[in-house]
Formats: C-alpha cells, sequence, structure tokens
C-alpha cells in the first residue's frame, strides 16, 4: 500500500495547479467589475472547491482563506472586499507555511 | 448481501476527483466510473451500472441535486443509493441535502483513507428495498 507517496505526488500536483485556480479567480472579479453577473457564482463554485480540495491535502490556512472568500461571495459582499480575500489568498499561497512539511 | 464494486463519482474539481481516484481506486479496489459534470453522468450512467452513486453538490452547469434528479428519473438508477458530497455545508443546507433521499452527506475535507470503509459501511447499512418501498 503506497499511500503516503500517493498523497504527495496528488499535492505536488495540487500545488502546481493552485496558480490556475487563482487565474480563475482573478478573470472572475474582472467579469464582475464589467457587471456580468454569473461571474459571482462562479467565483462562489471556484472558492467553494479550492475550500475542499485544499482541506483534502490539509492545508488548513489555505482552506480557511479560501473559505473567508466564499463567505464573502454567499453574503454579497463589494467587489474591493472579494478583491481583498482573493489578494489574502494569494498571499496565503505565496507563504511557504501554507505547503506543510517539505 | 451483494458487494459494493461499482460506484459513479460526479465530481467537476480534478484535484479532489484526483484523490477520490487514488483512495476507491488504487487503494480500495472500487471500479470507478469518474464524470466532471452532471451532464457526462447523465450519459453514462446507466450503462456503467452503478452500485453506487457519489456525487459533488456544487458543480458548473448542472449541480449535485439537479444530477441526482435527473438520474433518478432513469429506471435502472431510481433506486441505486447516492451519497452526496460537498465542503463544509452550514447543518441547515446538510439537512436538506439528507431530504433529497441520500444514504449521507460527507462534509469535505474528509478523511481520505477511510472513505472507502465508510461508503462500505453506508451501502451496508442501506435501507432494504421494501423499505424504500414504503417511501
Amino acid at each position: 500500500m503506497n499511500m503516503p507517496t500517493g498523497f504527495l505526488a496528488l499535492r505536488e500536483r495540487f500545488l502546481a495547479r493552485l496558480p490556475q485556480r487563482l487565474e480563475r479567480m482573478r478573470s472572475q472579479l474582472s467579469s464582475l467589475a464589467a457587471g456580468d453577473s454569473t461571474a459571482l457564482s462562479e467565483l462562489k463554485r471556484e472558492a467553494h472547491s479550492l475550500v475542499g480540495a485544499a482541506g483534502l491535502h490539509k492545508m488548513t490556512e489555505l482552506a480557511r482563506s479560501a473559505s473567508l472568500l466564499e463567505g464573502l461571495a454567499n453574503s454579497q459582499a463589494s467587489l474591493e472586499s472579494l478583491e481583498q480575500a482573493v489578494d489574502k489568498l494569494t498571499q496565503t499561497t505565496a507563504c511557504r507555511g501554507v505547503t506543510g512539511e517539505r | 448481501m451483494s458487494k459494493l464494486q461499482r460506484i459513479i463519482y460526479i465530481e467537476d474539481d480534478q484535484d479532489i476527483q484526483d484523490i477520490v481516484r487514488l483512495v476507491l481506486e488504487d487503494i480500495a479496489g472500487f471500479t470507478v466510473h469518474f464524470c466532471s459534470s452532471g451532464k457526462d453522468a447523465v450519459r453514462e450512467a446507466a450503462a456503467f451500472s452503478p452500485d453506487l452513486i457519489l456525487l459533488d453538490v456544487m458543480m458548473g452547469g448542472m449541480d449535485g441535486p439537479a444530477t441526482l434528479a435527473a438520474l433518478r428519473s432513469q429506471p435502472s438508477l431510481a433506486d441505486t443509493p447516492a451519497v452526496f458530497m460537498t465542503a463544509k455545508a452550514l447543518p441547515s443546507e446538510v439537512a436538506r441535502l439528507r431530504l433529497l433521499g441520500v444514504l449521507d452527506v460527507i462534509t469535505k475535507p474528509f478523511d481520505a483513507p477511510n472513505l472507502p470503509a465508510r461508503l462500505q459501511t453506508l451501502w451496508d447499512n442501506r435501507p432494504s428495498h421494501s423499505c424504500r418501498a414504503r417511501q
């Protein structure tokens, strides 16, 4: 049973895909700023997915930041607050500690 | 008692799909059919003939409840046991999902290595046909 190796490899893949998630969020924010209201539900879903995926990889700080963004998106927060939450999320992913023991 | 072997799993997040693939297929040895959207599932599920439907709640296009309803409308899937998976949800949301006739609502982050055993237990304790017929 090769579990740790398998999980570590998936964790690497998850980390490698993180920039794409953030890029999608930025693009959703731009659409939202341009008046595309469907972008908000996409942003909610994107944040929600990240809460789940980060949680599964036991990256609690990242899951918490994503959860904050999801909460703001669900409560019809201002564009500015959403942007700040995505900024915070970006900082969290840049922080070395977030990826856990390496 | 029949054995749990074939699981259809509907999830649009690739990273979550990867983890579930690792634990259910590679480690536990279930036969899993993966779908990245509700639409794919509606098209492919009946042919796969699953013992269990495992599905994410919040997905683009058809969400989990809409997907389940569409699958349930197919005669061969009308009684197939189903389980929802969702990232941390409010208790009221979980309760609402339970009312849709699923065995359970598993909230993420779940303990990945224990997922196969959890699904097996849910499957073993599923209501019998006679019981569900009365509902």
